[in-house]
């Protein structure tokens, strides 16, 4: 269980830390698939960890009734610790899970939430964790036994069932919709949110053209890439630059991901050619106007030569719903920052 | 006997919560604490009050019924069961991304029909297995024990 939260932990600060950079970071753009990793773990480990959570509360639910309730101080802070740690925890997986088939029945936005209960939850879980520790030490069997102590029973059968069973149903879960990001998986993965087969050019989509109120900008003939506000690129001035095809993932935050073969200008080329130095940090900004409008792309990843305002997918030119008529594609990075239909490049100063 | 790491593990723990509720109760327009605060408290009630007291009931149908082997395996059957509900549950109940195919795509009803079949079908092989191993012991070593 702490094993679990510490990798949902961890790999969900990571992913914080790609969407939100702190200014003087530069988050770097190898290896190509880190963040397919580290999310596709998120999210797997979460959905594994249901059943986890479950056995775990239910064998101590019984103790809830103890009477009398609060012996003393120390079980009234261990009581009242279990609130932060019980909810905490049930917040973060059905957040989590609503998240991932993109269902927002609530008031707030949940990266934010999801993000701050996951401290509080953490910090409870370590709290937790101190206050017992004797008890899960002697559970484990790893504490050094006096000579005088009572050897130690094997585990019951109705212990190891609880394990198998918590296992089994850990195993049912992961396979029955890992599939979203471990391909050959996909047919068995009867409850994957995404199947990463499917969609246009034979890619899921996480934002359409039409929520996004895109397409009359994005189809105009007229269009123009404007590069650090001194450069101006039709779609013939990028056809005419070195062209570049790449094979990179789609990792998206919500755990799928596939990968596909994109074809395009690569970014470091345009930069150069606006004389943008090479250590600067740049913001990509798209024709939507709203939340996702810009992400910063930070040096290592706008001189990745993996780095490409592409143009095509699988040797087709971009569906309007994969970023027509350009769009960001970068090694190790979240999804969502793979920005679409894009406008303009800014240099931050 | 206290570990060494009890102490340090405690105070970085009341550190990280105490960051973590500061972080909850600062607000914005983004995630408003009573929002929030809303879902914490539904998480905790529905599994305190709704979710356990429902499995204690099942528990003790199972307990009831069943001992030995068949209790195990049935019981792990009906978590494995419970679990796959669980994760097909959003997916069954979204209303759905509009003009988007791409989420939520597979018939989500189908699909945990399947694995539910698939789960009832291991554990009823499971006993039966068990059944059948009971069974020669029986014969060679008298009646068959009712409590295993």
């Amino acid at each position: 269980m702490g094993i679990a939260f510490g990798i949902c932990f961890v790999t969900g600060l990571i992913s914080h830390v790609h969407q939100n950079p702190p200014a003087w970071l530069d988050v770097p753009s190898r290896p190509v698939w880190a963040y397919q990793l580290t999310q596709g773990l998120h999210v797997a480990t979460g959905i594994a960890s249901i059943p986890l959570l479950l056995a775990k509360l239910w064998t101590v639910y019984r103790r809830l009734f103890a009477w009398p309730p609060f012996p003393d101080l120390a079980r009234l802070l261990e009581r009242l610790l279990l609130v932060p740690l019980v909810a905490g925890a049930v917040f973060e997986l059905v957040t989590g899970l609503l998240n991932i088939v993109q269902w927002y029945p609530w008031r707030f936005a949940f990266p934010v939430a999801h993000y701050r209960v996951a401290w509080v939850l953490v910090g409870a879980l370590l709290v937790h964790l101190a206050v017992k520790a004797p008890t899960a030490r002697s559970v484990t069997g790893r504490r050094r036994r006096r000579p005088d102590a009572p050897p130690e029973a094997a585990p019951s059968p109705e212990r190891r069932a609880v394990l198998a069973g918590v296992a089994a149903a850990a195993g049912a879960v992961t396979v029955a919709t890992v599939g979203q990001t471990v391909a050959p998986l996909r047919a068995v993965s009867l409850l994957a949110p995404r199947d990463p087969a499917l969609g246009p050019q034979g890619l899921p989509v996480n934002r359409t053209a039409a929520a996004a109120r895109v397409a009359p900008k994005a189809l105009d003939p007229g269009w123009r890439l404007l590069v650090a506000g001194r450069l101006r690129l039709s779609m013939s001035d990028l056809l005419a630059l070195p062209q570049h095809e790449v094979e990179l993932p789609i990792a998206c935050v919500e755990g799928w991901s596939a990968s596909a073969r994109w074809g395009g200008v690569r970014l470091r080329d345009v930069l150069d050619l606006a004389g943008v130095p090479p250590d600067r940090h740049i913001t990509v900004v798209s024709l939507e106007e709203g939340g996702y409008q810009t992400s910063p792309v930070g040096p290592s990843a706008a001189r990745d030569p993996l780095t490409l305002l592409a143009m095509r997918v699988r040797g087709e030119p971009l569906h309007l719903d994969h970023g027509y008529p350009l769009r960001l594609i970068a090694p190790n990075r979240p999804g969502v920052q793979q920005t679409k239909w894009l406008s303009r490049i800014e240099v931050s100063s | 006997m206290t570990p060494w790491w009890r102490a340090p593990v405690l105070v970085t723990g009341v550190l990280v919560l105490g960051y973590g509720t500061l972080l909850v109760l600062s607000g914005g327009p983004a995630a408003p604490p009573t929002a929030v605060g809303v879902w914490l408290a539904g998480s905790l009630v529905g599994h305190d009050l709704l979710l356990a007291p429902l499995t204690l009931v099942v528990a003790a149908l199972v307990v009831r019924t069943l001992r030995g082997v068949q209790r195990r395996v049935v019981a792990t059957g009906l978590l494995v069961a419970a679990c796959l509900v669980l994760v097909a549950l959003p997916a069954l109940l979204t209303p759905g991304v509009p003009d988007n195919p791409t989420t939520t795509p597979r018939n989500y009803g189908v699909g945990l029909a399947v694995l539910l079949a698939a789960d009832a079908a291991v554990t009823a092989a499971l006993v039966l297995a068990a059944r059948r191993r009971r069974r020669p012991v029986s014969l060679a070593k008298g009646p068959v024990r009712t409590q295993e």
